[in-house]
């Protein structure tokens, strides 16, 4: 049996933070992941955005609150992220729930960088009515993952992999977490799981997040040349968005309709994929999207379509390969929209804590919960 | 297996409006084809306001059809053939776009086939029209306009037509959303053709639903796109100015040979004048208005309550 201040569930950004935050003020801290290393998940499988606030034309506090976040994250993460290329958003002339001045007055309102382009200079006639250069980066997860090993390296956290977690109990003033070949106790319990949150729940016997999963697609693409230093935007509804991937040299491709293919609505996903991967994933225990044999067929000839319809010929770009992931969307009831995260104090003495994230940059959001007194 | 199959990225936009009897079947023969013969596809649906069946009908369907996507667009409020197609294109990410004026199939599904093959051909707009369909007022409509309109092709009737990206962007870069589509694919300047056909005589009075937008359309477009309207109104007025000039002329001719009534020519002369007044505002009228319906249709826009989409 282990014994240690803080357990925490899951090796994603939000767990990798918690353990490297909780060893720097002297805590003893154990990492439960189910996968053979970090950042198998969520936080490699996304679209690598460090939202500003462009995101929220709708909601100026949120907007507000993203550009603190933004400037934090950069600060402390400067070595992973790419910044020297043209972020472009573009406002949709059909379909748009936000029009071209309606974006430039909110750009103004929230004093984020926001010049006028010429739309016919990327996008075909009568498709875009403004198109603005914007400032947003983009981060790379293995060169964050790496860092985060480094540091923890320093330190005494200790890091397990392949946990398949069996059992959750309180036992007097701690929780006693067990496994096939171990057992583990902490006064102190983070739940990090993301799209696994609720199967911790479930075993510890708190009440699940309310929320609907969806099973989600990133395309990666080779670019041309004269599109390499430039992401592309367009919003504000059923539209799409290729930009680069961190610093991979690759740019991801997104869209609102089809990146994300199917949705469960149960409080634990249940999709119909899983009764075709070979017991690698059911509902209780969520397996790795990206490495499903059964991962659903690439859209790619729909996002290309939706690309291709907007941007001009000369902005080329061609399928290198799709990374698929779950992604947990809190229901309206649960969503404070100046929040994306939320987290959760289940109990307290012993603690157990658990976070589901909205953004890679909310991460500090985690800092008052973990802080010793 | 795919090698017989086509390559471009078809969108199949229909429009629907109190339809409930034929979107189902219409639904399933469209999904049926384009599965057979194409790689990449969508569906489409815009409901015009419809206050019958026709939308839940559609979304079973839609459920029904296997390994198809389909978008269910709903207008807030019937709006008319054209904006609600409008709708469509805008939201469509084909290559090729199939614009179905109504789900009522009088024709073979493998027609939708020989439409789109004869693109292959040169053609950015191919059209099919049934031979059979002869209404007296849509014929008397074609005849005026294709008289009057001069575009480089004549129109008529049709029950769907195949239009390529190149021809939608064009018809968007003339700047302004189409307000009478066909008259802009035959005048966009791309090679056009038709494709007729002998519909099924069962369901020839099926075809016209929203009879009120479609004349309100045939209005409109005999405005925007011919003279004849302006022509009309414009010699009506230059002709009653012509006449109270005669009128002066003749109340003047009588004072002169003094076969007058006390009062007569100054009534005659106060009256002719004033409805010349009246007449030569009523010609500036009319052409700043032909001037302002011009400006008016270039922001007519639809008004869309959801999209929804529907897959697997
Ligand atoms: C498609 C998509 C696009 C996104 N785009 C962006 C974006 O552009 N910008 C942005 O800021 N955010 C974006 N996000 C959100 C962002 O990815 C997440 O907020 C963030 O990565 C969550 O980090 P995490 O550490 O909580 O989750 P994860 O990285 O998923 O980590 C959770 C870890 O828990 C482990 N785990 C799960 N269940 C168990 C279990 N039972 N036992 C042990 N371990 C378990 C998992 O294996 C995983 O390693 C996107 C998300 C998705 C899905």
């Amino acid at each position: 049996m282990k014994r240690c201040d803080k357990i925490i569930i899951g090796a994603g950004l939000y767990g990798l933070y918690a353990a490297l935050f909780c060893a720097r003020q002297g805590d003893s801290v154990l990492v439960l992941e189910c996968e053979e290393g970090p950042f198998r998940r969520a936080t490699y499988v996304n679209q690598a955005r460090v939202h500003m606030g462009y995101h929220y034309p709708r909601s100026l506090s949120t907007a507000l609150k993203s550009k603190g976040y933004f400037d934090r994250f950069v600060r402390d993460y400067d070595f992973c992220i790419l910044k020297d290329f043209h972020q472009i958003y573009a406002t949709g002339a059909r379909y748009s729930w936000t029009s071209a001045e309606q974006f430039r007055r909110f750009c103004r309102n929230a004093e984020i960088r926001c010049e006028d382009l010429a739309p016919s200079r990327y996008f075909k006639p009568g498709l875009c009515d403004g198109a603005f250069l914007t400032k947003e980066y983009t981060y790379d997860a293995a060169i964050l993952r790496d860092y985060f090993l480094e540091q923890l390296g320093q330190t005494d956290v200790e890091l397990r992999y392949g946990v398949k977690l069996s059992g959750i109990r309180r036992e007097g003033d701690c929780w006693e977490l067990d496994w096939g070949e171990g057992r583990a106790r902490a006064p102190f319990v983070l739940n990090a799981a993301y799209a696994g949150v609720n199967q911790i729940q479930r075993m510890a016997g708190f009440e699940p997040f309310r929320i609907k999963y969806e099973l989600c697609e990133i395309i990666l693409c080779d670019v041309s040349e004269n599109f390499r230093e430039i992401g592309f935007t367009v919003m504000d509804g059923p539209f799409f968005s290729i930009m680069p991937f961190g610093r991979t040299g690759l740019h991801s491709l997104t869209s609102v309709t089809f990146t994300p293919h199917m949705t469960s609505y149960d409080s634990e996903p249940v999709f119909p994929c899983q009764s075709r991967d070979g017991n690698l994933c059911v509902p209780g225990r969520l397996g790795n999207c990206n490495d499903c044999p059964a991962r659903p067929e690439s859209a790619w000839p729909y996002m290309s379509s939706l690309a291709r319809k907007y941007l001009r010929e000369e902005y080329a770009f061609r399928y290198a390969g799709s990374l698929f992931s779950m992604k947990p969307i809190l229901m309206a009831s649960e969503v404070d929209d100046s929040r994306p995260t939320v987290i959760r104090e289940n109990s307290r003495e012993p603690a157990f804590v658990s976070v589901l994230s909205g953004k890679i940059n909310t991460v500090y959001d985690l800092d008052e919960v973990l802080r010793n007194e | 297996m795919n090698d017989h199959k086509e390559e471009s990225f078809v969108s199949a936009i229909v429009y629907l409006h109190d339809h409930q009897d034929f979107a189902a079947p219409f639904l399933h023969r469209l999904a049926g084809l384009l599965r057979e013969h194409f790689l990449n596809y969508e569906i489409i649906c815009v409901d015009d306001g419809s206050t019958d069946d026709t939308l839940p009908r559609l979304r079973q369907a839609a459920r029904e059809a296997e390994g198809c996507m389909v978008s269910i667009v709903k207008l807030n409020s019937c709006q008319g053939y054209e904006a609600a197609m409008n709708a469509g294109t805008d939201l469509a990410i084909g290559d090729y776009l199939f614009e179905f004026d109504s789900p009522v199939m009088d024709y073979d599904p493998a027609l939708i086939l020989q439409v789109y093959r004869k693109t292959g051909e040169g053609y950015d707009i191919v059209s099919a029209s049934n031979r059979l369909y002869k209404r007296a007022s849509s014929r008397l409509f074609y005849n005026i306009f294709n008289k009057n309109a001069k575009l480089q092709y004549a129109i008529g009737s049709e029950s769907f037509r195949v239009v390529s990206r190149r021809a939608v962007n064009k018809a968007a870069s003339l700047g302004r959303s189409v307000r009478y589509r066909k008259a802009f694919y035959a005048n966009c300047g791309l090679k056009t053709c038709r494709i007729s056909y002998d519909g099924d005589r069962a369901l020839l009075r099926s075809r016209d639903s929203n009879a009120g937008h479609r004349a309100d359309t045939a209005a409109a477009s005999l405005i925007l796109f011919t003279d004849v309207a302006y022509k009309a109104s414009i010699g009506i007025a230059l002709f009653m100015m012509l006449a109270t000039v005669f009128m002066a002329v003749y109340a003047l001719v009588v004072f002169i040979s003094r076969r007058a009534i006390e009062g007569f020519t100054t009534t005659m002369l106060v009256m002719t004048g004033s409805f010349f007044g009246v007449f030569a505002l009523m010609a500036v009228i009319i052409k700043y208005l032909s001037v302002i319906v011009e400006m008016v249709f270039e922001k007519q826009e639809y008004r869309v309550e959801s999209v929804e989409k529907i897959s697997k």
